[in-house]
């Protein structure tokens, strides 16, 4: 008797767990909301003990995922796949690293300055290099990547192949990752907001249609070159911003560190990874490939092997899952909805 | 004007190496419309082999190149039935396939920084550090050596695509894929050959820049731009304008890196490929765009 | 089987697209003239496409001399025999007419028997042998038809399949195509024709073949199809002058 009662109880309440877990599953703000709140509030942590490669590693996420995310705003929406776009994580880290360093005031002040100062390159050097698709522009994104490379290699102004060290903020150990954390927070926000603003409005739908067939967008009315930089160029924005933050934390900006091809490669593979063109997905994408590098971390150590896992990892996505996870979960029907954002 | 003819003929030299090296890229692109962004760290990979056929056998860097062309090849087929063989049947390329090359190159440029590290290696034959004088031209023999071999090959593999029955089919399936099978042509293989072929370009390309650069794994980037570079002014898929464009870019970078500073030579080669996608908006490779 | 190609309940489409022929049959005997026609979107492409290999069928059956093609690669199909001439004109536009002819002959093995193909090819189109270092891309539409055409006198298929032969031509240029059609008929080789250009093309044909929709309709001898009012007036679009 007792045991009947029992199982009912507990069918009973695994049926609400099951009614209120996909409830909350599919719910799009919950989830998103609660995880918002932790990750406001993760950094109490720090009262309880040193953990600051914990920081770090969500502060890397929080960097990747805006990177990401940004990146996703031209090359996923718009289907141009710069494999060199972190040209704007380095002016933004340069712009102000150069202010930091000459007149002292903070990158914190000048990040959303320095997000301004890329866009409007971007604005510039769209309108040259978009007017090509497919592998001429994949080639063209490089080779504006080595551009800068060379350049700011030799601009002695800034500091050459040394480039410029920024003096560190006087908090104790545990609390100087702090300010970067929640800079670096607020812009994930801003710049996951954006894409998702994008991708339901009326620019990305012009922004999508583009990127299918130029000439039928044109024949619409749609403007497609202002549309086309525009992207670009807002691609650019939060890239330089975070660079601009990324400078402070590292407290040096060098050709050698932000102008490297990998971490083009990291923030294009991040994106395809998850998902490019969905809103979740670069999220997703970021958060797995830095899971996935911090394991193969801790058990090989070696930096060279970073490269092999990230090329490896990015021809098994290609061959076999290109839409990514996100992608492949909404083929499928199988996607929970609170990654569905679109 | 001594050092004029002098920088002119080091720039064709070198010019006609830079060709060899993207003889194999355009030879893909031509057939398979594959944008190999593999296509340089093959060539490093040709260069290992070379460097250490000389470190243990003493072996010349001339001599290895059969030998550094059939292992890059070999590897070359591998990849290409491992990965691009299920790409290679649509006629028209995609960025997921640029994508796919990136990939490669990722993978190939951990595997060896990891095996061999990212020290500057060279070879070094008795002719590195040796010259002759033409009247009072001062001209290395490591980079006349490794022109006149490059231009031997060039001349060779141009000889073989307008002469022999498979260089003809290889060309015919370039132009039109459709219409090479339906006369008979086995496309699948031709694109396979083509591969392996375009693979042992790099290959022996690499056995000459084991000498005449200093190699290491990770220098693969700054020749994706460069060669990038050299197809574009000529057009992609055409062999005869990777050349023109291999020893046109080549002279204006020596002589910009002898008469204004050697740092901005290599600048030469990325701004001409700005400088056509302004003149040239229609797309870099032309006829052979979408 | 005596009939040289037997289709039996062929389906096809487009990668996940929808079938376009469904279900449809027809054999072609030597020295047989076929004309198919029927409305745009009707798959007479597609299965030409599907019986040259190019498109792989997704069920039924083609037999080819009693042998079973379906599973075949299109340059196996072409070796064996069966010539196709796409809509989009076959030729080579950036090598010369003389290494198109070149590679027309590619898939004969023996080269004296090559080169006396070519040379016949020359003979039945003597513009051509005028023409063989230009580059045939240069040459005018009608020049590249006959270079087209030279590639069926090169290779003696037993059966050739033209698609859409008179599209995009000038009429003086369609009447020159149909005679070359009438010419390889007449030199053995069994003819399938699709044509929008309905009445030319059963005016060649000895039988024509209706499809809609993918399907067979009817196929009856070309002269009683030519010569029925209600069909003419169905398939055809024009009745007979009285």
């Amino acid at each position: 008797m007792v045991s009947n009662q029992t199982e009912l109880i507990m069918l009973g309440v695994m049926k609400i767990l099951k009614e209120k877990g996909s409830f909350l599953l599919n719910n799009k703000k919950i989830i998103p909301f609660l995880i918002l709140i932790v990750l406001t509030g993760l950094p109490i942590i720090q009262f309880f003990g040193n953990y600051n490669y914990l920081i770090h590693i969500v502060l890397f996420s929080f960097l990747y995922i805006t990177m990401s995310s940004s990146w996703n705003i031209i090359g996923g929406y718009g289907g141009f796949i710069s494999l060199g776009h972190n040209v704007f994580f380095g002016i933004g880290a340069y712009f102000s690293g150069f202010i930091f360093v000459r007149y002292g005031i903070s990158p914190f002040i000048t990040a959303l300055i320095a997000g301004l100062v890329a866009a409007l390159f971007g604005f510039v050097v769209g309108f040259i290099t978009l007017r090509v698709k497919g592998p001429s522009y994949i080639i063209s994104s490089i080779a504006l990547l080595m551009i800068f490379r060379i350049l700011f290699d030799r601009w002695e102004l800034i500091g050459g192949t040394h480039g410029m060290t920024l003096p560190h903020n006087t908090f104790p150990v545990e609390w100087s990752k702090i300010p970067h954390y929640y800079a670096l927070l607020l812009l994930m926000v801003l710049s996951i907001y954006l894409s998702w603003y994008i991708r339901h409005s009326k620019f990305g739908l012009a922004l999508r249609s583009i990127s299918h067939d130029e000439i039928k967008s044109a024949v619409t009315g749609i403007n497609v070159k202002i549309i086309k930089v525009t992207a670009y160029a807002l691609s650019a924005y939060f890239i330089g911003a975070a660079g601009a933050i990324w400078g402070d934390y590292l407290t040096y900006v060098r050709p050698n560190i932000f102008f490297i091809i990998l971490i083009a490669a990291n923030m294009v593979l991040m994106c395809i990874l998850g998902g490019k063109g969905t809103v979740t997905g670069p999220i997703i994408g970021t958060i797995v490939m830095i899971f996935f590098n911090e394991f193969i971390l801790a058990y090989f150590g070696a930096t060279e092997l970073n490269i092999f896992f990230t090329g490896f990892l990015m021809i098994i996505t290609l061959m076999y899952f290109p839409e990514g996870i996100v992608g492949s979960l909404k083929k499928r029907k199988l996607l929970p909805g609170f990654l569905d954002w679109g | 004007m001594i050092e004029f003819l002098q920088v002119l003929i080091l720039g064709i030299c070198l010019g006609f190496v830079y060709a060899l090296m993207v003889s194999g890229l355009t030879l893909i692109f031509g057939v398979m419309r594959i944008v190999n962004l593999a296509h340089p760290i093959l060539i490093i990979c040709g260069a290992f082999v070379s460097y250490w056929l000389f470190i243990l056998i003493g072996l010349d860097p001339i001599l290895s190149i059969p030998i550094a062309g059939l292992v890059v090849a070999a590897l070359g087929v591998v990849i290409y039935k491992l990965i691009f063989e299920r790409n290679a049947a649509q006629q028209t390329y995609s960025e997921m396939t640029v994508l796919l090359t990136f990939g490669t190159a990722m993978v190939i440029d951990g595997i060896l920084s990891f095996v061999f590290h990212n020290t500057q290696r060279t070879t070094s034959p008795s002719y590195a550090t040796d010259a002759i004088f033409i009247g009072d031209i001062f001209i290395p023999l490591a980079q006349l050596y490794s022109g006149l071999v490059s231009s031997v090959i060039i001349v060779g593999l141009a000889v073989f695509l307008k002469y022999s029955d498979f260089g003809i089919a290889i060309r015919a399936t370039s132009q039109n894929r459709t219409s090479a099978e339906l006369v008979g042509v086995n496309v699948k293989f031709v694109c396979l050959i083509s591969f392996g072929i375009g693979c042992a370009l790099a290959g022996a390309a690499g056995a000459l820049v084991s000498f005449i650069f200093s190699f290491f794994p990770s220098r693969h980037w700054e020749w994706i731009a460069i060669m990038m570079s050299l197809v574009v002014l000529g057009g992609m898929g055409s062999l005869k304008g990777a050349v023109i464009g291999a020893i046109v870019l080549s002279v204006v970078s020596s002589m910009v890196g002898a008469f204004i500073s050697p740092a901005w030579s290599t600048m030469v080669f990325f701004l001409s490929l700005f400088l056509i996608l302004i003149i040239r908006p229609k797309g870099l490779f032309g006829i052979q765009s979408d | 089987m005596n009939s040289l190609l037997n289709i039996n309940n062929l389906t096809a489409g487009y990668g996940y697209g929808p079938d376009i022929v469904r279900d449809f049959s027809l054999t072609l005997n030597k020295s047989e003239v076929k004309c198919i026609i029927g409305p745009n979107g009707a798959g007479k492409s597609t299965l030409l496409k599907s019986i040259a290999g190019i498109l792989k069928p997704r069920s039924g059956e083609i037999l080819f001399d009693g042998e079973k093609i379906s599973e075949k690669e299109a340059y196996q199909i072409m070796r064996l025999g069966i010539c196709f001439l796409p809509q989009e004109r076959a030729i080579f536009p950036n090598l010369t007419v003389a290494d198109n002819l070149r590679m027309c002959a590619y898939s004969i093995k023996d080269k004296k028997v090559a080169e006396a193909r070519i040379k016949e090819a020359i003979e039945m189109f003597p513009v051509l042998g005028q023409r063989l270092k230009q580059i045939a891309g240069t040459m005018s539409g009608g020049q590249q038809q006959q270079l087209v055409y030279a590639r069926a006198f090169t290779i003696k298929p037993k059966i050739i399949m033209i698609d859409e032969p008179s599209l995009g031509l000038a009429p003086s240029l369609v009447e020159q195509t149909f005679n070359h059609i009438t010419q390889i008929a007449s030199s053995g080789i069994a003819v399938i024709l699709v044509e929008q250009n309905a009445i030319r093309g059963l005016e060649t044909a000895g039988y024509g073949v209706v499809m809609d929709l993918g399907k067979l309709v009817f196929e009856k001898p070309a002269k009683e199809v030519l010569q029925d009012q209600s069909l003419r007036e169905l398939y055809l679009g024009k009745a007979l002058e009285k």
